[in-house]
């Protein structure tokens, strides 16, 4: 305990393994060697070098770039004191980054299959920017032991506000508290089965898919393979509908393993003062959140979740950047269970949502039919009858969609926080802290005016900065202003 | 309980009335440069270009002309009115907008940043605009074209009461 503060961790290099990872992957080599490379090609198609020659660029380029890996690797150098972080990079520009140890909002370890094959993985240091951005440190790659206590360092130290617990190494650093682990969630993959019902997840087969299609004609399929994806000419309604199964049965099966990949394993957790969320098939991902920053949920359901009864859960933090990646509670899960986890690892919020006025009712349709119901009258005086149809067709539909989004519109408040539903085809409950709130606005256009509605927006320095309650009475809105902040924005009310 | 018809309350103070002046001059100088446009069109488009792009060339001075009346004699009046503001002993609260109306409060203590802002034609008319940030971007407020030296009390105030009492939970 005596030591000097400078006494932290000595000057270090990253773990040599990494430059087998870097020389194979041409991780530094990459920008220049892209632009060699075509060269090279054309050279050696020009000059008949033949398999030696194309052996020979190979070898080239490899050696290139494990020379890139090495320089980059002898030249980069990290190191812990008392108050913070320092990276030193460069070759000839020498740059050197300081990260406050009081300022670190989060820590990441990610390792690929080939960082995970040779034990080492990347620490990603997130900082707030004394500019009020975000800031970040990256270690690629360290060993994974290394990793993990590194991580522990971090966040213990910018718990304990730099103290002078770094001068004891950082073996004592894994302190006891580390030990006291609640898990939260645990993944069921029974519960990937809902991910051909995501979006983000079935984008995945469907632009492979697309990419494929595209190339088909020179790909080399075998002929019993290709007479299965092509419908022939000619073909009847059976063949197209046993196609077409087959192609959603695939796509399906894409969704599920892209879903599969990401969220493998994933696992949330209590320790210390972080929820650390681990997850990945392939690339291990680990995800540090400070409990102390977390001012809510927003519990979201896309339509096809919504059918089946799940949903994805995802915490508000303030400070965090890229929120709906790495603000992940539960990628996928039962409702219930996603709102379990919202109310035993953020907060719990029982108090039921109020609906809103009829006249938000009316709003609602007029919106989801108007527009088509208008396009479908332009396209009937134009003389475009199928068109027409369509669009009247839409305009029905819509009657359906402004009902089910005015169900969803709601709004509460208890002591401590608030809750805001809205949506239809995504339908979303995001449920905010009282102290998370910056600001409140309140809008109302011409129409909503003669409606006697508003619109409330709670203004708030984490997600998406502002939250609307759409379409509330504006007494409504004016009592969940004044029943959440009641002292600063009474103004607002009281004459 | 409030009343289902209740609205929020109108902010006190109205901005400074070289407001009206410096918008008429803005409104004014638009105009100019839209009757400019709308001059040159109606003399370039030929006598031979159809109907409906000749009746648009020949209309488009008339439709600048009602424009410039709006914008110099009207709109600068109109807005003038729909621009309130207030500071009270814990928040800083603003009215704007007339068709669709805007009222925002914000806390002092989660006030980040209070910039003075004072262009070029501002400075002509004694103006400035306040801008008071928080951590969210849809927490903003901005009070437009106050008289410069009321600006330049009001900021400092402001800032001097959000350091004392800042909350850095958000």
């Amino acid at each position: 305990m005596n030591a000097p503060p400078t006494s932290g961790l000595t000057e270090q290099r990253l773990d040599w393994r990494v430059l087998v990872v870097h020389t194979v992957t041409f991780r530094q080599a990459r920008a220049i060697l892209s632009s060699a490379g075509p060269i090279a090609v054309v050279v050696a198609v020009q000059g008949n070098l033949g398999s030696v020659g194309l052996i020979g660029i190979a070898v080239a380029a490899t050696l290139a770039s494990l020379a890139f890996s090495v320089l980059r690797w002898w030249r980069f150098s990290y190191q812990i004191d008392a108050q913070r972080l320092l990276v030193r990079q460069g070759l000839l520009t020498r740059s050197e980054r300081a990260v406050p140890l009081d300022r670190v909002r989060g820590v990441d370890v990610e390792a690929s299959a080939l960082h995970r094959l040779f034990r080492i993985a990347v620490l990603r240091v997130d900082a707030a920017a004394g500019t009020g951005g975000n800031d970040e440190a990256v270690l690629d790659a360290v060993s994974a032991t290394d990793a993990r206590r590194l991580r522990e360092l971090l966040l213990v130290q910018r718990a304990v506000g730099g103290g002078p617990a770094v001068a004891q190494a950082p073996e004592v650093a894994v302190a006891p508290d580390v030990a006291a682990e609640r898990v939260f969630a645990r993944l069921d993959p029974r519960w990937l089965l809902y991910a051909p019902l995501v979006g983000s997840y079935l984008a995945v087969p469907l632009a492979i898919g697309g990419t494929l299609l595209r190339d088909v004609g020179s790909l080399p399929i075998p002929t019993g393979l290709r007479d299965l994806v092509e419908i022939p000419e000619g073909a009847g309604a059976g063949r197209i509908a046993l196609s077409l199964i087959g192609a959603l049965a695939v796509v399906a099966v894409g969704a599920l393993l892209a879903g599969a990949v990401a969220n493998w394993g994933f696992v949330l957790a209590a320790r210390g003062s972080n929820l650390v969320a681990e997850r990945g098939l392939l690339t291990r991902r680990t995800v540090s959140l400070e409990i102390d920053r977390i001012r809510g949920y927003v519990l979201s359901q896309g339509l096809g979740l919504r059918l089946v009864r799940a949903a994805r859960l995802t915490a508000l933090v303030t400070g965090l950047g890229d929120q709906n990646r790495r603000g992940q509670l539960l990628p996928l899960g039962p409702l219930r269970v996603a709102e379990d986890v919202a109310a035993s690892a953020v907060r719990r919020f029982d108090t039921p949502l109020r609906p809103h006025p009829s006249a938000a009712l009316r709003r609602r349709l007029l919106r989801a039919v108007g527009p088509p119901a208008l396009i479908a009258v332009v396209l009937l005086l134009v003389d475009l009858p199928v068109a027409a149809t369509v669009a009247a067709v839409v305009a029905v539909a819509g009657v359906a969609l402004g009902i089910d989004r005015y169900h969803a519109l709601g709004h509460a408040a208890d002591a401590a926080a608030l809750a805001v539903r809205s949506g239809s085809v995504l339908r979303r409950r995001v449920v905010l802290e009282q102290r998370a709130l910056v600001g409140w606005r309140v809008r109302q256009s011409w129409f909503q005016r003669r409606a006697g509605l508003v619109t409330v927006i709670a203004c708030v320095g984490a997600g998406e900065g502002g939250y609307d309650v759409l379409d509330c009475g504006t007494g409504q809105g004016l009592d969940l202003v004044t029943a959440v902040s009641p002292g600063w924005a009474g103004p607002l009310t009281t004459h | 309980m409030t009343s289902p018809r209740a609205a929020p309350r109108t902010p006190a103070y109205q901005i400074s009335r070289g407001a009206i002046g410096l918008w008429t001059l803005e409104g004014a100088i638009s105009s100019l440069f839209l009757l400019a446009a709308a001059i040159v069109a109606a003399v370039l488009v030929p006598s031979a270009a159809p109907a409906p792009l000749r009746f648009a060339a020949a209309a488009a001075p008339y439709l600048a002309g009602a424009y410039a009346v709006i914008a110099v004699a009207i709109r600068p009046r109109l807005r003038y009115r729909v621009h309130r503001w207030e500071v009270t002993e814990e928040s800083v609260f603003t009215l704007t907008g007339w068709l669709t109306q805007n009222w925002t409060i914000i806390p002092i203590a989660r006030i980040q940043t209070v910039d003075i802002n004072r262009g070029a034609m501002q400075r002509l008319f004694g103006l400035a605009s306040v801008a008071l940030l928080t951590a969210s971007s849809k927490g903003t407020v901005e009070i437009v074209h106050l008289d410069a030296g009321l600006a330049g009390a009001v900021a400092p105030d402001l800032a001097h009461r959000a350091a004392a009492i800042r909350d850095e939970a958000t």
